[in-house]
């Protein structure tokens, strides 16, 4: 649940499996299935023509190897301090 | 960052459960906003799916109407393919996008439309290609001790 | 057992680096190397300073590979490459079910 609490105040940008999105985060949730408003591919642009029309896009959990986040928009010591008492 | 939800004093405890619980429901949250819309979902296959997004679920099962299969192969050739009504379950959906109507067809005006069936053997076969090399790239990686992307399902 | 700060479980291993430099190695060919902000459970892991190593098979040596065991001459294949990218991020948020191990990494 930790990482479910803290993703909700972060806007992001996301990366996948060869594929690499940007875009604003709009929700999650505990799988952390996320969904990305004003989207645009990083990679790939030639692969998915239909982007150009996508407004929102929802991306499932279990497909995201990393998600890039903006430092300043993170409490390192809030976070650590939430990751030793667990939960 | 409002961090001071994830720091509730010991007696707000139960209500943050309350809270957090309350949002199990947010994979519907995000995608019922799509529901009788038209979206494209790109399964794990690699394949691309058009069509009404008519009802889903917790773990993203879809149900979409009026399915159109799309693929898009290099030097911008695609072919379209009408399907009827399509079932996908959860775990084969990478992602899903609700499309702007106005512009769904303006990034197809440059492409070629050719075959369907042509289109779906160049397609299988660049698939097969990846995956054949993808296998022996995985041989020489576990020689070196390392893990390679998971290989997909045939 | 009983030992009050000594780790009982694989996790408190975890905890103990937190705030210090770890080496995480991943699926899909990669290592990494960053400060380790926060972790879960699920081996989610938040990295700050993150440097990211991908190997990867050069497309050449796959050609030679092929060829030099059709010619059943295997010593050949030995001699393979792995090309290595780094890729760095301020901030990075890795998904548990793409980690093998994490480790300490003494500076």
């Amino acid at each position: 649940m930790l990482f479910f609490s803290f993703f909700r105040t972060l806007v992001d940008q996301e990366l996948k499996n060869g594929i690499e999105v940007k875009g604003f985060l709009k929700s999650m949730d505990q799988y952390l299935n996320l969904k990305l408003d004003n989207i645009s591919m990083i990679t790939d642009e030639v692969k998915f023509p239909q982007l150009v029309a996508v407004r929102n896009l929802f991306i499932r959990g279990s497909m995201v190897r990393y998600i890039h986040l903006n430092p300043q928009s993170i409490s390192t010591d809030l976070l650590q301090d939430a990751s030793r008492r667990g939960k | 960052m409002s961090e001071t939800e994830t720091t509730p004093p010991a007696s707000e405890d139960r209500r943050e459960d309350l809270y957090l619980e309350s949002y199990s429901f947010t994979t519907a949250a995000q995608i019922i906003g799509s529901v009788d819309r038209k979206v494209f979902v790109y399964l794990r296959d690699e394949r691309t799916i058009f069509g009404v997004l008519r009802t889903f679920d917790q773990f993203a099962n879809l149900v979409i109407q009026d399915a159109v299969e799309r693929i898009c192969l290099p030097g911008k050739r695609y072919a379209d393919e009408e399907r009827d009504t399509y079932i996908i379950r959860g775990e084969n959906v990478t992602m899903m996008g609700e499309l702007d109507i106005d512009k769904e067809d303006q990034p197809m005006e440059s492409f070629t439309r050719i075959p369907f069936k042509e289109a779906e053997r160049e397609f299988k076969q660049i698939q097969h290609n990846i995956k054949l090399s993808q296998a022996k790239k995985q041989e020489i990686l576990t020689k070196n001790g390392l893990v390679g992307d998971y290989i997909q399902d045939p | 057992m009983s030992g009050i700060a000594a780790p009982n479980e694989p996790l408190d291993m975890i905890r103990l680096s937190l705030d210090e430099k770890v080496y995480v190695k991943l699926r899909g060919a990669r290592e990494m190397v960053g400060k380790l902000h926060g972790y879960d459970s699920h081996c989610n892991v938040v990295l700050g300073d993150a440097v990211e190593t991908i190997y990867e098979v050069d497309d050449t040596t796959l050609e030679t590979k092929v060829s030099t065991l059709c010619g059943c001459s295997k010593k050949q294949t030995r001699t393979n490459k792995l090309q290595t990218t780094t890729k760095k991020s301020d901030m990075l948020f890795i998904r548990g079910d793409s980690v093998i191990l994490i480790s300490t990494v003494s500076e």
